[in-house]
């Protein structure tokens, strides 16, 4: 009966294991086979496409009450067009030469003058482009926001001669027209025409509860880096993985092998690949320690020089400074796949004993755990790549999860002023916490008709 | 010497830390034009940088070669294969010629083999699918019976099986491909973004290490 069970456990684990491959396999079929869209030229006949025109049948109003404002933060030279919804566009169709036409687009053109060259500056589904759809950009929704369209529209003034044209001082003209689908000209304008001017901000103000939180956060960074160096003890909690460096780095001197230290495949001005070459530089100096030997394939030239001066300098520091050799520390290539085969050929001829991955991966997170796990490697990650997380927890003996990839060197080194900055960060987090807290009652309230003023908070909370 | 290694390094990253900072939230043409410069920037000291890149490649196969050390044999294939394509580009011009050799190269040697290791990865997940979903503890068990739900709710011969269950019931709830998008936008919706706020923070801490020159290592120097 066991051996039944124990067989029926493997047959239903393998019959898994192929089911998510299988999956796998006919989602990229799926995706490399969606059809192609459609053009839409075709829905509306030989009559319209050769006259480009657009007839409705029946007066159409709309743009009635057309207002053209500056688009607030941004560098100039573009402004906000703002329309109410029309009546028309419920239905959703129009006549056109005896013909329906359903697929209506708003085209909204510019010009330097009333009567000059227009110039078509934006074009969406007539349907579609409410202030509601992005606040963000308005401040606090004003009253209409559901019924009332918007478009940015970007444009360039003709300079005359040497002299640059004031954006603050030549208003733009703008009218509204109907098109019938996306890649027509549109022939339909309706009469009103509007003007207005645009200018550069010096401060976004769409951002400004970013820079409170920023500024909040740096400066609690910045105390609790303070307390710890006048001395104060912070507790910061065990991570595993961390913890296994050392036995890893032990393992692989005792066995004699070598071990590889991999830093993504960002470049360096990710936050994620300078996170893993500070982790680098407190392995290297274990290694040292140890005189063991630590091979670091790198995805990026730069990757590359910083890594070297990383590890020449741990060496230095480790009083080792004679078993350093820059050849360790080599560019292999900028392709993803040869990385991975470069890498993985490595792994089986060297079978090292240890495997560090660090930094950011793509899809070649399971190829390069997997055959570390099969040449009999312990493994350690530590990624902020959400969707390859998993494949590490497969494939690896210890795994850090997001944010302990930031927390790992202070975490190794131990030093009194990183501590701090991890334990601000703590900090940061239960203060997330009461504002997600505080944030989801708000939103149960205005859902279930609380008064108008909590919405306004909502939206403060949603900014945050 | 101090001063140009430890010190110039510092300053340079604290000033070009703060002027992205501030870049970041004032839109202005100037502002702008700062950020598209410092981009170009980025870019000019990368292509030098690949120079190094490229030496160090071939220093690197060149010693293996001359050591016969293991697997000499593909190093020989990486200088040969680096020395055609270079002579290929220059000669019939890069991937926009779709005529020249390069372009055929490209396409036809290095776009297959690049698919092929991307291919093996549906062995390996396989694999890796086998050891994860081996029940061994409850949160093994819990992770197992959310998978296959998950897998089962996205193809048709799973949906198939729960189809009978009516709509618009309290039981609809148990057919696979709700039980799916509960799974997919809930619980597994919950648990990214709570990862996400750690990285992001993370993110935020080793940038004022950085800015404010606590946290060096990365410029080989220690703490």
């Amino acid at each position: 009966m066991k051996r039944l069970l124990s067989r029926l456990y493997i047959v239903s684990t393998a019959f898994c294991a192929v089911l998510f491959s299988f999956v796998l396999l006919s989602t990229g079929i799926s995706a490399q086979e969606a059809p192609q869209e459609t053009p839409s030229l075709r829905l509306f006949g030989e009559e319209l496409v050769r006259d480009r025109t657009l007839r409705p049948e029946s007066a159409l109003t709309g743009a009635t009450d057309l207002v053209v404002k500056d688009w607030p933060n941004d560098a100039g030279r573009s402004v906000c067009v703002t329309f109410s919804k029309s009546d028309w566009e419920d239905v959703g169709v129009i006549m056109n030469n005896g013909e329906q036409v359903t697929n209506l687009y708003y085209v909204v053109d510019w010009a330097e003058t009333p009567d000059g060259l227009w110039i078509e500056g934006d074009r969406f589904p007539v349907t579609e482009q409410f202030i509601g759809d992005d606040y963000g950009a308005f401040g606090f929704l004003p009253e209409g926001y559901e019924t009332t369209h918007y478009s940015r529209v970007q444009y360039e003034l003709e300079t005359e001669g040497d002299e640059d044209v004031s954006y603050e001082e030549t208003p733009v003209y703008i009218r509204v027209g109907l098109a019938a689908g996306e890649k027509m000209l549109a022939g339909y304008y309706f009469p009103t025409v509007a003007s207005g001017t645009s200018h550069e901000s010096w401060f976004d103000s769409a951002r400004k509860y970013h820079l409170v939180l920023t500024v909040l956060l740096t400066l609690t960074v910045l105390s609790f880096i303070s307390r710890a160096r006048r001395g104060m003890k912070f507790y910061i909690r065990r991570i595993a993985g961390l913890e296994a460096v050392d036995e890893a780095i032990g393992r692989a001197t005792e066995m004699g092998r070598t071990m590889f230290f991999l830093c993504g495949l960002n470049p360096m001005s990710e936050v994620s690949t300078i996170a893993a070459t500070n982790i680098l530089g407190k392995v290297a100096y274990k290694v040292a320690e140890y005189e063991s030997d630590l091979l670091v394939p790198c995805f990026d030239p730069i990757v590359m020089s910083v890594c070297q001066e990383i590890v020449k300098q741990s060496y230095t520091e480790a009083g080792r400074p004679d078993n350093y050799n820059e050849d360790n520390v080599f560019f292999l290539t900028q392709a993803q796949f040869s990385y991975v085969s470069a890498v993985n050929g490595m792994m089986v001829r060297e079978k090292p004993a240890a495997n560090f991955y660090f930094g950011y991966y793509f899809a070649e997170s399971l190829l390069l755990a997997e055959t570390g796990n099969q040449v009999g490697a312990i493994q350690i990650a530590g990624t902020d790549a959400l969707v390859q997380i998993p494949f590490f927890i497969t494939s690896c003996d210890y795994t850090l999860i997001g944010e302990e990839l930031y927390a790992a060197s202070a975490y190794i080194s131990r030093e009194p002023k990183l501590l701090g900055s991890i334990k601000a960060i703590d900090m940061a987090k239960a203060v997330i916490i009461v504002l997600i807290i505080v944030g989801t009652i708000l939103a149960t309230l205005v859902a279930f008709g609380g008064p108008d003023r909590l919405d306004i908070l909502r939206y403060i909370f949603a900014d945050l | 010497m101090q001063f140009l290694k430890r010190n110039i390094p510092v300053l340079i990253a604290f000033v070009m830390g703060i002027a992205m900072v501030c870049q970041y939230y004032i839109p202005s043409q100037a502002s702008q034009d700062f950020g598209s410069d410092m981009n170009i920037w980025t870019e000019i000291i990368f292509a030098f940088a690949l120079l190094i890149g490229v030496q160090s490649l071939i220093h690197n196969h060149t010693n293996k070669i001359r050591r016969k050390q293991v697997g000499y044999g593909f190093s020989w294939a990486v200088i040969i294969s680096m020395i055609a394509m270079t002579i290929a580009g220059l000669i019939g011009g890069g991937v926009d010629n779709t005529k020249g050799m390069y372009f055929w190269m490209f396409q036809y040697l290095q776009v297959p083999m690049q698919a092929t290791v991307f291919s093996i990865l549906c062995f390996y997940i396989a694999t890796a699918a086998y050891r994860a979903f081996r029940a061994k503890t409850p949160e093994a068990t819990m992770l197992l019976i959310a998978a296959a739900i998950a897998m089962l709710g996205r193809v048709p011969v799973g949906t198939e099986l729960t189809d009978w269950i009516p709509l618009g019931t309290f039981w609809a709830n148990l057919r696979m491909e709700i039980m799916t998008d509960w799974l997919l936008n809930i619980p597994n919706t919950a648990g990214f973004r709570a990862v996400m706020f750690g990285v992001g923070l993370g993110i935020i801490s080793t940038s004022l290490r950085i800015i404010f020159g606590i946290e060096r290592t990365y410029m080989g120097g220690g703490d």
